[in-house]
């Protein structure tokens, strides 16, 4: 059989195979239904928040609300700091910070410097490789046996 | 209730009655099929459905018109079922959910049988698209599967998947080649 007959009887089989039922009204009584009883369910489980949940809200609006937050602040520090870059560069304005403070910092080895640093190093491959693994299959079956 | 438009404002009259109406009355069609081409499973894809459609109805009054209505229901319908296999996948390996599904007899949608098709005359010239739809890979096969479902429309199948259509037509044409040589395979296996 020619390559050309397989494709024509492929999607000869395609459009005659590939069905799906018709949806009809019984499919919306059944959706009704099913609002019917979330409603319901919800009103039972919770009388008295039921009826302002819809006021309260919801995690994605505090979540962009804090989003919004974080930006104003972000955008304030950077207009203080150009602020300041401006003022120091065309003005001549030097700002006098004189904390008076007088603390004694800990002396460090280059030794321990190195090796802190290596066992940070070796910390941070492990909780990387970690959090690599838990999205792969096993990682997830695994999160979800704890869940 | 016709267009999307009256359907939008009915939405800001606050009659969200009207607007699932509406909406499973010209939508519940088109995600059915979705459902279809992701779950693949007639029963779990009606109920997927369904589901989409309750949560259409919870998130009504915080839908801000920036998509199209239809883009929204849809959007909704393919994270659903997404999540929904996501979680049988993590509770279940995929594997022993085939095997599970298969021994409780739970029909495949597509294939001779499904379709009513004797296994004699007409038939038999007629490959078993079941079994060949099992073994081709996940982007193509959605889409393949939409393409039938959807009149042949790529611009449909585009609109149900969120892709361009120039994708759709790339997927098809590789998707249906993937087909054929597996067909072919069991043409010279037989």
């Amino acid at each position: 059989m020619s390559r050309k007959d397989i494709e024509a009887r492929l999607d000869r089989s395609l459009a005659n195979q590939i069905d799906v039922p018709r949806l009809d009204r019984r499919f919306d009584a059944a959706v009704w239904a099913r609002i019917e009883a979330a409603e319901q369910k919800s009103k039972a489980t919770n009388p008295v928040t039921a009826d302002v949940a819809d006021l309260a809200p919801s995690r994605a609006e505090r979540a962009s609300r804090w989003l919004a937050i974080s930006n104003y602040v972000g955008i304030a520090v950077t207009l203080a700091v150009v602020l300041l870059f401006v003022l120091r560069t065309y003005g001549g304005y030097e700002p006098s910070l004189n904390l008076d403070m007088n603390v004694s910092m800990p002396v460090v080895s280059e030794d321990m410097v190195t090796r802190i640093t290596a066992v940070l190093g070796q910390l941070l491959g492990v909780v990387a490789l970690a959090f690599g693994l838990s999205f792969t299959s096993v990682g997830r079956r695994l999160r979800a046996s704890f869940s | 209730m016709e267009r999307d438009a009256d359907l939008l404002a009915a939405l800001r009259a606050g009659d969200r009655r009207t607007v699932l109406e509406g909406l499973m009355d010209r939508y519940r069609q088109k995600v059915l099929h979705l459902a279809v081409s992701i779950v693949r499973n007639p029963a779990l894809a009606e109920d997927m459905s369904q589901t989409v459609f309750v949560k259409v109805w919870q998130a009504l009054p915080k839908f801000d018109g920036r998509a199209a209505l239809s883009t929204w229901l849809y959007t909704i319908a393919r994270n659903t079922c997404l999540s929904a296999i996501e979680r049988e996948r993590r509770l279940v390996p995929l594997e022993d959910f085939q095997e599970a599904a298969d021994d409780d007899g739970d029909p495949m949608l597509f294939g001779r049988e499904a379709a009513g098709v004797e296994t004699s005359g007409q038939a038999a010239a007629e490959y078993d698209v079941s079994r060949l739809l099992e073994q081709l890979p996940e982007p193509y096969r959605r889409v393949v599967v939409l393409f039938y479902l959807e009149d042949r429309s790529c611009e449909e199948v585009g609109e149900l998947l969120s892709m361009p259509t120039g994708t759709v037509k790339a997927l098809l044409h590789r998707g249906r080649k993937k087909l054929a040589a597996l067909a072919g395979e069991s043409e010279a296996e037989s």
